[in-house]
């Protein structure tokens, strides 16, 4: 099946196979089933298509994605409420605004977006002339590495214009 | 151990695991793939399947695939290799009427045809491994059988509130095996059976769930669909003859008149997953209603219900089982807040899978030690107490007698299963080995004879 450009392969779990989009590793893939509500051990081709519509809707801009529903449950002696409940008030007798719920699936970016944040951060440390900036100019590494040995993969990866 | 048993026994090892593989794979998955395979697949379905929910979509109705169903390995033996083995093993038949005292200690075979509770509900993971090396799935009949046959015919005349066992025991004593016997005992003894042999599966996050505004718990409607198959194909007969005694109705699925067999109702949630909760529930409480057939609810791996599941809701936190709608229906059953007018509830403590244990409330309620040191100030769920309250114990003894192994073993040999010389000494040093403990005396005393 293909999803916003990535092959997702039929029989893969659709946990692992969320992690193929740049951006989205295995804690945000389940974050992401549980936001659906599809189960952990779903697979690509288990898919219906609403929840297709409504993972590709949230893949293509996460920032701009609804809110999780609220899903409140009871125990065994609570019965469900039929009336809606009356709104707390403040102490100006304003109704108190509901404690809003972090929600850490609209803060991700992904794919292209994620790229561009990673270029501007470099870009932005070359610009001040810091020493991360000179690191990456020069395609050493920038975290305190060994260069006498090794560095290979920061003189292959570190640039200025770093592929992500 | 010359050629042709090495032979006989690499084969038998292939078939078997082929057989185990068979019967351990995952149930059907829900839903479709990609708009344009469905659309393929639309194509080439015949007409006359009919409309089904777009949201929740079976992939076959009718057989489809049987999770831990049992087949019979009678057949599959073509092979020239086998053919010195022995025909069917005459095991007596699963008759309630022959079981006597006399019975503590005899082998009797289970049915297993189509319509059977072993074949249509399947079987637990491990008794699955046992059973697939032999021939026709078998049991022995221990005094604790007898007991627990008396105890439901005694339930069989009261309400199910007042019936409510938990059969309880050492890992590997054999409290999986007595509820299938139990399960056996009531389905040929005219009772209304419904058996979830796997209950772990409802709660590991194996199937879809959907959130319902109007019960507000977590909708599981394959597994819905799937008990309502089972239990339509067991129990056809009953059903039929019952009578639903109020009209119920469906947004999209139409209205079941007053009047009409309870069978309908069943096929209804059988052919649309998405209404198969409610149709559960309602067909659940029709059931309690009656007085014609007692019921029996029999659950293994009961304790996984009590546990916290493995599905998240949208925030991200673990779903509780009672707030999944399939734990939710049996947990209210199990603790007497739903009852059948007449019948049973009986469930069965599992040790097998370490992440859900028996949680402290339902072990307290039982009146078990528990596997670890508890303090007075450790929290106890309230609501996990009220749907243990009034469970009461069975306990399974820890090992088989002399006789009840002695017969198992001379069941194993008549199918040839082991491959070593089946004398009285390997029987018994077997047996000390073990020290009677039935799952010990199976796997490392009886099955690992194939390693040789």
């Amino acid at each position: 099946m293909i999803i916003l450009g990535r092959n997702l392969p039929d029989h893969k779990a659709l946990k692992v196979a969320l992690t193929a989009f740049y951006g989205i590793g295995l804690h945000t893939s389940e974050r992401l089933l549980a936001r659906l509500q599809i189960h952990d051990r779903a697979k690509v081709n288990s898919l219906t298509q609403t929840q297709l519509t409504n993972l590709t809707a949230f893949l293509s801009s996460p920032s701009t994605s609804p809110p999780p529903p609220r899903t409140p449950c009871f125990g065994p002696t609570a019965r469900p409420v039929l009336r809606a409940a009356k709104p707390k008030l403040g102490k100006d007798g304003q109704p108190l605004k509901e404690r809003a719920i972090r929600d850490p699936l609209s803060e991700i970016k992904i794919e292209s977006e994620l790229r561009r944040e990673i270029r501007e951060n470099i870009a932005h440390h070359r610009m001040i002339g810091s020493y991360v900036g000179r690191r990456h100019a020069m395609g050493l590494p920038v975290r305190g590495q060994n260069t006498r040995t090794n560095a290979k993969t920061a003189k292959k990866l570190n640039k200025i214009e770093r592929r992500g | 151990m010359n050629v042709l048993s090495v032979a006989n026994s690499s084969a038998r090892r292939r078939l078997a695991a082929s057989h185990a593989i068979a019967l351990l794979a995952p149930a059907r998955q829900f839903g479709t793939s990609s708009p344009a395979l469905a659309k393929a697949a639309a194509k080439k379905a015949p007409a006359s399947q009919g409309k089904k929910s777009a949201r929740f979509k079976n992939s076959g109705s009718g057989e489809g695939k049987k999770r831990g169903a049992l087949t019979p390995l009678s057949g599959k033996f073509d092979h020239p290799l086998f053919k010195d083995r022995p025909g069917p093993s005459n095991l007596p038949a699963f008759h309630p009427e022959t079981f006597t005292p006399d019975s503590v200690g005899k082998a009797v075979g289970f049915p297993a045809d189509k319509s059977s509770a072993i074949n249509a509900f399947g079987v637990p993971k491990g008794i699955a491994k046992e059973l697939v090396h032999l021939e026709r799935p078998f049991s022995i009949i221990r005094g604790v059988s007898l007991e627990t046959f008396d105890t439901l015919d005694k339930a069989a005349t009261q309400s199910s509130a007042n019936s409510r066992f938990v059969l309880t025991g050492k890992s590997g004593s054999g409290k999986s095996h007595v509820l299938l016997q139990a399960v056996n005992y009531c389905a040929t003894n005219n009772w209304i059976v419904l058996y979830v042999p796997r209950a772990i599966e409802w709660m590991n996050s194996s199937s879809a769930y959907v959130y319902d505004t109007d019960t507000k718990t977590f909708l599981q409607p394959n597994i819905a669909s799937d008990v309502l198959r089972q239990l339509a194909t067991v129990n056809a007969s009953s059903l039929q003859s019952l009578v639903i005694d109020s009209d119920v109705s469906f947004d999209k699925a139409g209205t079941i008149t007053a009047g009409s067999n309870i069978d309908q109702l069943a096929h209804l949630g059988i052919k649309d997953a998405s209404i198969a909760p409610k149709v559960l529930r309602i067909l659940l409480e029709e059931l309690g209603k009656q007085t014609k057939y007692p019921v029996l609810l029999a659950i293994d791996d009961v304790q996984a219900l009590y546990c916290t599941s493995k599905y998240r809701d949208p925030q991200f936190n673990y779903i509780k089982g009672f707030n999944l709608s399939m734990p939710r229906l049996m947990l209210e059953y199990a603790g007497g807040m739903k009852s059948f007018a007449r019948g049973a509830v009986l469930g069965a403590l599992s040790t097998a899978d370490t992440t859900f244990r028996i949680p402290l409330p339902l072990t307290e309620a039982l009146q078990l030690t528990p596997d670890r040191p508890v303090s007075a100030y450790e929290k106890r769920s309230a609501d996990l107490a009220l749907y243990s309250k009034g469970l009461r114990p069975i306990p399974i003894p820890e090992r088989l007698e002399v006789n009840e192994a002695a017969s198992l073993f001379e069941v194993w040999n008549e199918n040839k299963a082991l491959h070593t010389v089946s004398t009285d000494q390997f029987f018994l040093s077997t047996y000390s080995q073990t020290s009677g403990n039935p799952r010990q005396f199976v796997l490392r005393g009886l099955l690992s004879t194939l390693a040789s």
